[in-house]
């Protein structure tokens, strides 16, 4: 008789090993052991092209040299800012994927007006292939695009939710490099569908605004100006609320708070709104003083802990601050109207543009955001959703916004906490597929991220010692940020 | 459940077999031997001419077949895959390795192997090529590769074109002012559609030929700094981008793509050109493998010329070099060694000429009239000649620094470059920081290497001699010079002292850091 062991045979548990025992192996050569290996290397001189099986040179043990060649070479925080950049798309791709789920949840059934769409989706589709055999110009392409826009509109109506999950889950199994040469090819500046696209419409722009009273131009940065610092109102009084409600501590607030400020301190150095800064100093300044005012009228206050709420309110910031980083792209583009109208607006040059590169990346990144697992995700998570909690909502007489924010919100936490996480973690990893096939990397660098960098360190240039810094720097992030998700995000969740 | 498992490790076992046994062998024999090259149309007659070689000299095993055979391949010819395969034990036995950029890298990363004596021995010397190139094929007086081809870049013109719009046919020499001047009428008379340019007056011009054109070097007469933080750099980074993004001689990246032509070998530039939408197009004599495809696919063959690129007061062309190295982890050295002698044969020579491949490893096969007169082109009667021409005159190699190398002195080159085309700094700026990162670098090196340092130093001393006597108005003695661009420049300027003995040689430019 076999002994037993935590009511395991040991015969069992043999077979259980032997049956592990490739994987273990697997993991232990080909995961263990280069992750360790590599963090050796971060510690070395390694040059692939001075020691290798043909060279007398040995590697050397240069210490934190590799670290520190990080921070003075400059090259890495350029890419760094790259990468976090490309990564302000995130919360925007997450809110897309949340609100393709949701779509997504209601069912699409065909009535009398679905028909019409589909046949006129049909019509549409087969008038533009008469256009373009017959020799239309460009545009065609554009409207076929809409054409079949229309019929998959049509189509998902007759076929109901299913086809249309399928169709926005395209993105993510769709292979990588084939999406990336599509959407190069879209991106075209002169014969790209979406330059083709927005020509048009940048035509009516210029024209308004060659025509439109040169006050009316001049206010319209101010306006933009306003809308930052309402966002930034905004924003500074939902941490005050949190604050005064006792769900943020004092310590917990200051990150959110100095992100609200970041793009402030963009628009005082940069060029194209540096010219604003006094106006901007004193929209800041009307913003502190309404949110100051507001709490010295606050009377009473929910003491808590300093370090509370760290992730709701990095949540709440995070998301603030890329409108506000939007109004002020907005404002530039406004103040800079007249001068560019009147020279002819030109649709932009996308990856070629040092500009637009990075913007045109993140474009592409929303678009894969929002039919990728984390749609799917949502879509589970949605259905998890207790109905009574709906039905109490509606018989408290809750409007659908009020439905959406204090019942389908706070039930989904969780889910968009697990999101978050990984989406942080594959946005700090990401951008060398992209890089790879689309841009190489450039405009001087424009598009170069951490991970691509990791690539240029070791296969271009052979500096193996300092890829393998690069890429426990890059660790070093991603467990930081990690961490600190998990420490004050998860805290948040769980209330 | 263990029933479904164990029938799937059977099935993985005889599908293992299965394959194992109907994959193709190796044929008795002939070894095989795996050539990294590109995949040019000329490449399989090359190929087969290596059998048709070892058959006439005899070089035959047992059973009457040649001793090795090639087998191309293609798909692995990045410089990164070869310097990653090579150290790794599984590179190709025969590399192409091209320019002397990549003769410096592979031999200080090792995986080329010295083939100086056998050279000798075999009739494939340093001395059996162009002199020109000598920079290019050998590191500190050691051969590690031969020619399989040599090229000479000169402006092709597509004569019917300038015939169209009315234009005078561009002249051979030219400098920048003249080039801009007629690039601009080109551009003008040829594009018709307001909306959107459809033609240029060229496809590209290396930025080195353009800082060479204005007696500037990527490093100094002696190696131990950069030549570019100079303001006649930063005048050349202007008037290229000029080129490119206001005046539109030259197509930018997005043009490119915008144009929506196909790409072939040599890219989508020989078709513009064929096409006439490009009046200049900037390549070697390899180039006319691409036209004659053209015309046997039904193109009219096209009107050519050829012409020297501008310069901006001294007239230089560069030379480069693609050679064949031998892969010292290769488990056929001995045989690998048998095609550079092939290499350097009658036979391959006259397939490069009658190829059009460039020009051919050694200089004697082109005095022949099939290769300035090739009998079913005469439309390049009058092309090839001047590539000869400019190998003998005004080309030059590369310039090569044994402190650094000159693929990571590019890299910093291309990326400030880079980033003054895009608008993130000036041109005095890029100029300024090419020069300190490329020192910098050298220092880096300097100290990782420690005994180049007495190289270094006594360069440095030479260094400020020369700068010493160039602002006096002396003439630098030759042997003191170790960059052959400064060699070629000061004796155009009369400002060279030409010495009897030893010259230092080209070869003496630039080993390993």
């Amino acid at each position: 008789m076999k002994k037993r062991r935590g009511g395991l045979l040991l015969g069992d548990e043999k077979i259980a090993l032997g049956f592990l025992m490739p994987n273990l192996i697997g993991v232990a050569i080909f995961v263990v052991f280069p992750v360790v290996f590599s963090l050796a290397m971060a510690f070395t001189n390694w040059d692939l092209t001075q020691h290798n099986q043909f060279s007398e040179n040995s590697v050397r043990f240069v210490g934190l040299d590799n670290f520190v060649d990080l921070v003075s070479e400059g090259q890495f925080l350029r890419f760094l800012g790259n990468t976090l950049f490309i990564m302000m798309g995130i919360p925007v791709g997450i809110a897309g994927s949340l609100g393709a789920a949701m779509l997504l949840t209601h069912d699409a059934r065909p009535g009398r007006r679905s028909l019409a769409f589909v046949l006129a989706g049909i019509g549409l589709v087969l008038g533009v292939v008469c256009m373009v055999l017959a020799g239309a110009p460009s545009a065609g392409v554009t409207i076929l695009i809409g054409g079949v826009f229309c019929t998959v509109l049509g189509f998902g109506l007759l076929g109901g939710r299913t086809l249309y999950r399928t169709l926005f889950y395209t993105p993510h199994f769709v292979a990588g490099v084939s999406t990336f040469i599509l959407w190069k090819k879209l991106y075209n500046p002169q014969d790209g569908p979406i330059n083709a696209g927005l020509r048009p419409v940048l035509g009516v722009v210029e024209s308004t605004a060659n025509t439109l009273p040169g006050w009316l131009v001049g206010l319209l940065p101010w306006v933009m100006m306003l809308g930052m610092a309402g966002l930034t109102l905004l924003g500074l009084d939902r941490l005050r609320r949190r604050w005064a409600d006792g769900e943020l501590g004092w310590f917990a607030g200051l990150m959110p708070v100095a992100m609200l400020h970041l793009p402030w301190a963009v628009a005082l150095i940069w060029t194209a709104t540096r010219g604003w800064s006094g106006v901007l100093l004193g929209l800041l300044a009307v913003v502190w003083i309404v949110q100051i005012a507001a709490t010295a009228r606050a009377k009473d206050r929910f003491k808590t802990q300093a370090t509370e709420g760290f992730g709701g309110a990095m949540f709440v910031a995070v998301l603030t601050m890329v409108g506000i980083f939007i109004a002020l792209g907005m404002t530039a583009v406004m103040s800079g109207l007249p001068a560019i109208a009147a020279e002819g607006l030109e649709p932009p040059r996308w990856l070629t543009s040092i500009g637009w590169a990075k913007p045109a990346l993140m474009i592409m990144g929303f678009w894969g955001a929002i039919g990728s697992n984390n749609m799917l995700l949502y879509l589970a998570a949605l259905t998890n959703v207790s109905p009574e909690l709906y039905e109490a909502a509606d018989i408290d007489g809750a409007s659908r916004l009020q439905r959406f924010w204090n019942v389908t919100w706070p039930q989904l936490a969780p889910t968009t906490f697990f999101i978050l996480v990984m989406s942080t973690i594959g946005g700090l990893q990401g951008g060398f597929e992209q890089a790879r096939v689309m841009t190489g990397g450039g405009p001087a660098g424009a598009t170069t991220t951490l991970s691509y960098f990791v690539f240029i360190e070791g296969f271009q240039t052979g500096r193996l010692g300092f890829a393998a810094a690069v890429a426990w720097g890059l660790f070093a992030l991603i467990f930081g940020i990690t961490l600190i998700n998990w420490k004050f995000g998860k805290k948040d969740v769980s209330d | 459940m263990r029933l479904i498992i164990l029938l799937c490790i059977a099935f993985m076992i005889v599908g293992g077999l299965a394959t194992a046994w109907t994959a193709p062998g190796e044929e008795e024999g002939s070894t095989q031997l795996f050539w990294v090259t590109d995949l040019s149309p000329v490449r399989i007659e090359h190929v087969d001419g290596f059998t048709r070689w070892q058959l006439e000299q005899g070089l035959i095993d047992d059973q009457g077949k040649p001793l090795a055979k090639v087998k191309v391949d293609p798909n692995n010819g990045d410089q990164d895959k070869i310097v990653i395969q090579g150290v790794g034990g599984v590179g190709a036995d025969i590399i192409d390795t091209r320019w002397g950029r990549q003769v410096r890298l592979f031999s200080r990363v090792g995986i080329i192997k010295d083939i100086t004596s056998i050279a000798r021995e075999g009739g494939f010397s340093v001395a059996d090529t162009w002199d020109a190139i000598e920079s290019e094929i050998a590191v500190d007086g050691r051969q590690y590769m031969y020619p399989c081809n040599v090229a000479v870049r000169l402006f092709w013109v597509n004569q019917a074109v300038f015939d169209k719009l009315g234009l005078e046919q561009p002249p051979a020499v030219w400098d920048f002012d003249t080039f801009e001047r007629i690039g601009l009428e080109f551009t003008k008379r040829a594009n018709t559609n307001p909306d959107r340019q459809t033609h240029f007056f060229f496809d590209q011009l290396p930025i080195e030929n353009m800082y060479r054109g204005v007696g500037l070097s990527i490093f100094n007469e002696t190696g131990t700094a950069s030549a570019l933080n100079n303001e006649l750099y930063a005048e050349v980074l202007q008037r290229h981008k000029s080129w490119v993004y206001d005046l539109h001689l030259m197509p930018s990246p997005e043009d490119i793509s915008a144009l929506q032509v196909t790409s072939g070998w040599g890219g989508s530039s020989p078709r513009l050109f064929n096409e006439g939408r490009l009046g200049l197009l900037y390549s070697g004599r390899y180039i006319l493998i691409q036209f004659r495809q053209f015309v046997n696919d039904g193109a009219e063959p096209l009107q050519l010329g050829v012409v020297e690129p501008p310069h901006g007061g001294f007239r230089n062309t560069r030379t480069t070099v693609r050679g064949a190295a031998i892969y010292r982890g290769g488990k056929n050295q001995a045989l690998a060694e048998i095609f550079p002698r092939y290499l350097a044969s009658k036979l391959y020579n006259q397939l490069i000429i009658d190829s059009a491949d460039a020009l051919p490893p050694n200089p004697k096969f082109v005095q022949s009239r099939s290769f300035t007169h090739p009998p079913d082109w005469p439309n390049e009667w009058g092309c090839h000649q001047p590539f000869v021409d400019a190998m003998e005159t005004t080309a030059i190699g590369g310039s090569y620094s044994p402190f650094i190398l000159t693929s990571d002195a590019e890299r910093i080159r291309d990326r400030f470059k880079a980033e003054f085309d895009a608008g993130l700094i000036d041109a005095q700026t890029a100029a300024r920081r090419t020069a300190e990162l490329i020192e910098l670098r050298i220092q880096r090196n300097l100290e990782e290497f420690p005994e180049t340092r007495a190289e270094y130093d006594s360069r440095v001393a030479t260094q400020q001699k020369i700068e010493e006597r160039l602002a006096a108005g002396q003439p630098i003695p030759e042997s003191w010079i170790n960059n052959p661009f400064f060699r070629r420049y000061y004796a155009a300027q009369g400002l060279l002292l030409k010495e009897d003995g030893p010259t230092g040689g080209p070869s003496g430019q630039g080993g390993d850091p």
